[in-house]
């Protein structure tokens, strides 16, 4: 039976989940954005936004800068040229994912 | 659009969607074609007469630039792109200049004199305004109201010259053109706002 079952490419966990994702994709279409512009174009509460920024920080996608303004914090978050390479490889495979499934019979 | 093309469109487009901060502009020469149109309306006389209402212009316009920007930021946050902030900005002054061309005074935002053909500053707007057309990550409605945009103004820039009209019809259409384009292009902005979401896998 597992044989038989297509073997697809490996994707990134870390990259696939969909909110990780949006954040990404708003990334690589800019320099850098701030935590509101992410928070308004993804729809994530402050929280959940945080917590995603956090793992893509710590798998060294992304890098997060917080600055001081006027008694506030400021957090500026871009790609990485390593998150750069990572997300295009994701979208790769996922193309190849989706040729693969094209070929399969039935 | 999908949620892919509509993230990629948002931050791509962020600073050209907010045309809306040269509405001013806009709204000065429409004011200004309306009082014109007054009978025995007052004209301004001497340098500081003239200057004035351009030096009040200016400070609207920097105001209210001032208190939109504010407002994107509250509302979106803030982006950094490579070029796009600029070039657009860059695109409307242009707009600006070309239809002060016209009212026959270059550095005067109250256009007292009409008597200037759009023949130059027709065909540089109408340029201009046809560009988003030609950007196929733009959604059709926003290509279809710039097209229309473009050839409204084109269309009112031939018939000026063909029919030796005055400048009158040709700023008004253009204002109320790229009036109506400032305000699509904001209620195309808010669109692109992301409903509220909690599906992350935290």
């Amino acid at each position: 039976m597992s044989e038989n079952r297509p073997s697809f490419p490996e994707v990134d966990r870390v990259i696939h989940e969909p909110a990780r994702l949006a954040i990404l994709t708003v990334l690589s279409a800019c320099e850098c954005a701030d935590f509101t512009f992410l928070q308004s174009a993804t729809g994530l509460s402050k929280g959940n936004l945080s917590v995603q920024l956090t793992r893509l920080d710590e798998a060294g996608l992304i890098f997060i800068d917080k600055t001081l303004y006027r008694k506030t914090t400021r957090t500026t978050v871009g790609l990485t040229s390593f998150g750069k390479q990572q997300l295009n490889e994701y979208w790769h495979t996922m193309k190849r994912i989706q040729e693969q499934g094209a070929r399969q019979p039935g | 659009m999908n949620d892919c093309n509509r993230l990629t469109y948002l931050a791509r487009h962020y600073y050209e969607l907010q045309a809306l901060r040269f509405a001013p502009l806009w709204i000065a020469f429409l004011a200004g074609l309306v009082y014109n149109s007054v009978p025995g309306h007052w004209v301004a006389q001497g340098p500081a007469g003239r200057i004035l209402p351009f030096l009040g212009l200016l400070a609207v316009e920097i105001l209210w630039y001032w208190t939109t920007m504010r407002y994107y930021r509250w509302r979106f946050g803030r982006l950094e792109v490579n070029q796009t902030a600029l070039t657009i900005g860059f695109n409307w002054v242009w707009i600006y200049f070309a239809l002060e061309f016209c009212s026959n005074k270059p550095w005067s935002s109250t256009p007292w004199n009409w008597s200037d053909s759009p023949w130059f500053a027709g065909p540089v707007i109408a340029i201009m305004l046809i560009l988003p057309t030609f950007d196929s990550q733009n959604s059709l409605a926003r290509r279809v109201e710039y097209a229309v945009g473009s050839a409204l103004i084109a269309t009112v820039t031939t018939l000026s010259s063909l029919c030796r009209w005055d400048a009158r019809g040709f700023i008004a259409i253009t204002c109320v053109t790229v009036l109506a384009l400032g305000i699509a292009d904001h209620v195309l902005l808010m669109s692109l706002r992301a409903p509220r979401r909690e599906d992350a896998d935290v």
